[in-house]
């Protein structure tokens, strides 16, 4: 069992990240560029040295260990495969380092290509490979020595879309099948929530959320964490007097959802966009817009409608064949469930968002907490 | 100069070519993918080749035909046939001489790459940008003193009553036998190489992928075997280069071995002087410079079979294609090499060395510092009182500064001035035009050509091209007079300006010309107002090199100098040959006043226009 948690780092770049990840399972940072998750793997790694804290792999602590003792696997973004060596050399080139017995080495390398199914191409050099070809080297001499855990920085990153999908599914079945933890870094969130068991999401350095995918898709716990997935429609406002309403700052009032928010303050609210509907069904909030753009988008369409005291809606509707389509300039009614709205208190100047609603709370690891996490 | 700096400027431009050899990952995209060297059809690109026409008309009729002349009076002087030869190749003291050039060089050329290659991998890849700028600094300094300069100070630091001997008199030992000898010329030629030994090796460096380490590392490899296994095999194009430029440098050699070498340690180089300059035996001169060169061809032939590209990638810049198994044939030779160091490298990995980063950053800081040093010993010997070349000086005194103002020295002075203004002009022109010629007109294959013999005057070495410039001009009545020598010296300069300003050319985005095209502008316009504008600072920069080398070179200013044209360069070498004169000290204080000067001004100025593009950008280790 891998289990691994690390705190702190270095300050100008990451702060305060406690993570603590479970044998056999496919974690990813998640986050935009510059958030500090490749740097964090880094650390892992131990190319880079930690200003502070910690980092532990299977209940010792390797902090301070060069990367060549700590017997990880690693992926790099550009897969980093040696070039003047062909494919055997390269995915013998770490069972060497372990002093294993040449006849092992070759069985290894052969039973290696074998899962990755490129048996064919163990003489070639890594340019005359393709870059899925390349890849599926590259995870293959990162797993060659068994090592308890696999560290993926962006591996798919330069790959094409079609290739990215299906490499995604060979990865994951790859993982499974060898019981390994991996620790992925990616900062597509498609790509993130089909892999993994759980994801950390990291803004500028600190975690603002650790969960399943369904569950920081779902609930998010901070403002960031719910705009940073999906496609949404942010919606600004203060809790009305009246009953569990919204007034915005538009002046509109909408249902909204029982939270725990005190009349008068003020809130963010979100709802994605496919919990929005064009169809009135005579429901009694619907407001009122007008399609101002239709966007195709094979499976699905999505519509940008000016609502009133609204402002531009985004409603993604399934492309189903008795689905209604809708053009420029038709008139419709929006409406939506009042518990899919998610919505997150204004916090002083800073405008940091916290979760608001009952049920929202998943401990978002700050600075001042420690967690540990299933 | 000009046969130092020459090296530099080819390999600078050369190794860009190697770019694309180091298996860069072929799906990222790499930033200048988009402007890679292939010659964009448009209308009208065909008119733009014609604009090589003149540098190169200019080359071959002016160095290349030289040079067979002297290849054909080699079999007709004094009489139709292979005498000459003959006689080299059965004399014992020619024969000896021969080998021992070969070994020098060799010799040298290893020796550089062993002691230059870890300053290489330091500053192309040390997180410590002081240390990076300060190695650089020191490596790049000697270009700007002349040949004679460097060969000068190690005068006095190997000299009987020079540095080194001085202090182990201080110490209580005896005097050791340094100079005069093939040890010194060994020493001298070293010291001359490394830099041109490093700069390849840097630019080549750079470009490997940095993840390459530190995926050896993850997978369990120490620091240093890593290195061996997996850093050194990727550099390989760039210990090619460098070890093609010392051999071919190291062979050619003249003023290093005429100075240090007194009667053991001949090289060639000063056997063709000597034949020309005191014999007059031409047919000698000749057939030894066609061996020279003949060697010089071979040691590039043998190379090129290893090296993808051929010799193009030593000339061109624009990388043609390359073969993908030429990249990895790297011979048994290498490959045992290898796996000889890799187990030496296991062994300093176990013994926990190689986890200390400071040895590798205090060894290179002291070549670093053994690099730099020397020349600066000039400084204090021009305050020197004394004519003898002692070190440290017995006391100080102006004199020498003062006897530099006399005709005596002021007017070779001069001369080398003018000519080295007239040259630095017309290389420029000739130099740029086909700069844009050859890198935005032609074909690949042309191109490749074209480059090839705009730099063979940098790759050949200077003594056999001075030889033949000597036999061709005395025939011309241009021997003694200031135009042949100019003529001479543009022949150098035209490859220094080609080379900067084709690097240029080539990461010059094409499509501000494409741009200033769809709006209206004609070839003229595009290059009045878009092209030269944006290359200005690189002219600025290849002008002041052409200079440089103009008035620093020596080896053509001593065969073609005479009774009534000297230039300061051959002042200074028969100051040095035939009197042993401090003067010489104060010229080269001035000369690097001069270069500090010249370059502190093109810095401020590059700041100020805001042109400066990192030229040492560094590689960022970490992504966000």
């Amino acid at each position: 069992m891998a289990g691994l948690s690390k705190a702190w780092g270095s300050v100008d770049v990451i702060s305060g990240i406690d993570l603590s990840i479970a044998g056999g399972e496919f974690f990813t940072l998640l986050g935009p560029s510059g958030c500090g998750k490749t740097t964090t793997l880094m650390m892992l790694a131990g190319f880079v040295e930690p200003s502070a804290g910690e980092v532990w792999i299977d209940g010792r602590q390797v902090t301070h260990d060069p990367p060549q003792d700590r017997n990880i696997g690693v992926v790099f973004q550009s897969y980093a495969l040696f070039p003047h060596m062909t494919v055997t050399e390269n995915l013998a080139f770490p069972l060497e380092m372990r002093k294993v017995r040449r006849a092992e080495i070759d069985r290894r390398v052969a039973e290696v290509l074998d899962l990755i199914q490129l048996s064919a191409v163990g003489c070639y050099y890594p340019a005359q490979l393709s870059g899925g070809q390349q890849q599926r080297v590259a995870v293959a001499r990162a797993v060659i020595f068994k090592p308890p855990v696999l560290l993926m920085d962006e591996p798919l990153g330069a790959l094409d879309r079609k290739l990215r999908v299906d490499l995604q599914i060979e990865l994951r079945r790859l993982q499974q099948r060898l019981g390994i933890t991996v620790v992925y870094v990616t900062h597509d969130q498609d790509e993130a929530m089909s892999m993994s068991d759980r994801i950390a999401l990291l803004n500028a350095g600190r975690l603002e959320q650790v969960g399943r995918p369904t569950e920081i898709y779902e609930e998010p716990a901070s403002l960031f964490v719910a705009r940073f997935l999906g496609n949404n429609n942010v919606m600004q406002g203060r809790i009305s007097s009246e009953n569990g309403r919204l007034r915005l700052d538009s002046g509109r009032l909408i249902p909204s959802r029982r939270c725990q928010i005190g009349v008068g303050e003020q809130v963010c609210a979100i709802i994605r966009s496919e919990r929005v509907t064009l169809d009135n069904n005579g429901a009694q909030d619907a407001v009122e817009g007008r399609v101002q753009a239709v966007i195709f988008l094979g499976a699905q369409t999505e519509y940008r409608v000016d609502a009133a005291g609204l402002g531009e809606m985004r409603v993604t509707v399934q492309n189903t064949a008795e689905q209604r389509r809708w053009r420029l300039g038709d008139e419709v009614a929006i409406c939506w469930k009042p518990d899919d709205l998610r919505l997150f208190r204004k916090e002083s100047a800073g405008g940091e968002y916290q979760p608001a609603a009952p049920g929202d709370q998943h401990g978002v690891a700050r600075s001042d907490q420690k967690g540990g996490f299933q | 100069m000009a046969e130092d700096v020459g090296g530099g400027g080819a390999c600078l431009s050369a190794v860009t070519g190697y770019r694309q050899r180091l298996g860069r990952h072929p799906a990222l995209p790499s930033q200048n993918d988009q402007f890679a060297g292939k010659p964009h059809k448009r209308p009208g690109s065909h008119s733009w080749r014609w604009l090589a026409a003149p540098a190169v008309a200019f080359v071959a009729v002016v160095y290349v035909a030289p040079m067979l002349l002297l290849l054909t009076h080699s079999v007709t002087d004094p009489s139709f046939g292979l005498q000459n030869y003959i006689r080299i190749l059965t004399h014992t003291s020619y024969v000896r001489i021969i080998v021992q050039t070969l070994l020098i060089s060799a010799g040298a050329t290893l020796i550089a790459l062993i002691v230059g290659y870890p300053v290489a991998y330091l500053i192309a890849t040390s997180g410590n940008a002081h240390l990076r700028l300060f190695l650089l600094t020191c490596v790049v300094a000697p270009y700007l003193t002349s040949t004679l300069i460097r060969t000068f100070a190690w005068e006095v630091i190997l000299g009987r009553v020079g540095l080194i001997n001085n202090t182990l008199r201080m110490l209580g030992f005896g005097g050791l036998d340094l100079i005069f000898n093939g040890f010194a010329v060994i020493v001298g030629l070293t010291h001359f190489l490394l830099p041109l030994m490093i700069l390849p090796l840097v630019s080549v460096m750079r470009q490997i992928d940095p993840a390459l380490m530190r995926a050896a590392t993850s997978l369990g490899a120490g620091r240093a075997s890593a290195f061996v296994r997996v850093f050194v095999p990727t550099s390989l194009p760039g210990i090619e280069v460098g070890i093609v430029l010392c051999f071919v440098y190291g062979a050619g050699a003249f003023v290093i071995p005429a100075l240090l070498g007194g009667n053991s340690g001949q090289m060639l180089g000063v056997l063709i002087e000597t034949a020309v300059d005191q014999q007059a035996d031409f047919g000698l001169a000749s057939a030894a410079s066609a061996l020279l060169a003949g060697a010089v061809v071979i040691a590039i032939w043998f190379f090129r079979l290893g090296m993808s590209g051929g010799v193009e990638s030593l000339a061109s810049p624009t990388s043609a294609a390359v073969s993908v198994s030429a990249v990895h044939s790297h011979g048994r030779f290498f490959t045992w090499v290898i796996s000889g160091a890799g187990a030496i490298a296991n062994l300093v990995d176990r013994s926990g060395i190689s986890r200390r980063r400071w040895v590798v950053a205090t060894y290179g800081a002291t070549v670093g510092l053994l690099i730099l040093l020397p020349q600066l010993i000039v400084i204090p010997i021009s305050f020197s009182s004394t004519r003898a070349l002692i070190f440290p000086p017995p006391s100080w005194s102006l004199r020498w500064y003062l006897g530099f103002l006399r005709p005596d020295w002021m007017t070779p002075f001069l001369t080398s001035l003018e000519i080295g203004l007239v040259v630095a002009f017309a290389s420029a022109v000739l130099g740029t035009l086909a700069a844009i010629g050859v890198v935005r007109g032609l074909k690949p294959r042309t191109a490749a050509a074209c480059s090839l013999l705009l730099l063979t005057p940098l790759l050949f070495p200077t003594v056999v091209a001075a030889a033949a410039f000597f036999l061709l001009f005395i025939r011309l009545r241009l021997t003694d007079n200031v135009f042949g020598i100019m003529l001479a010296h543009t022949t150098i300069a035209v490859p220094f300006v080609f080379a900067i300003m084709a690097a240029n050319l080539r990461s010059l985005d094409p499509r501000y010309e494409r741009a200033a095209a769809s709006l209206g502008a004609g070839l003229r316009v595009q290059l009045h107002r878009v092209l030269l504008p944006l290359l200005m600072g690189g002219l600025a920069t290849s002008t002041f090199f052409a200079f440089l080398a103009s008035f620093d070179e020596a080896v053509i200013s001593i065969f073609l100098s005479g009774i009534h044209v000297k230039t300061l360069p051959r002042r200074m070498y028969e100051a040095l040959a035939f009197e042993s004169d401090p003067t010489i000290a104060v010229v080269a204080v001035l000369m690097m006043l001069l270069a500090v000067i010249a370059l502190a001004g093109s810095f401020l100025l590059q700041r100020r226009t805001g042109a400066a593009r990192a030229k040492f950008s560094q590689t960022t280790t970490i992504s966000p």
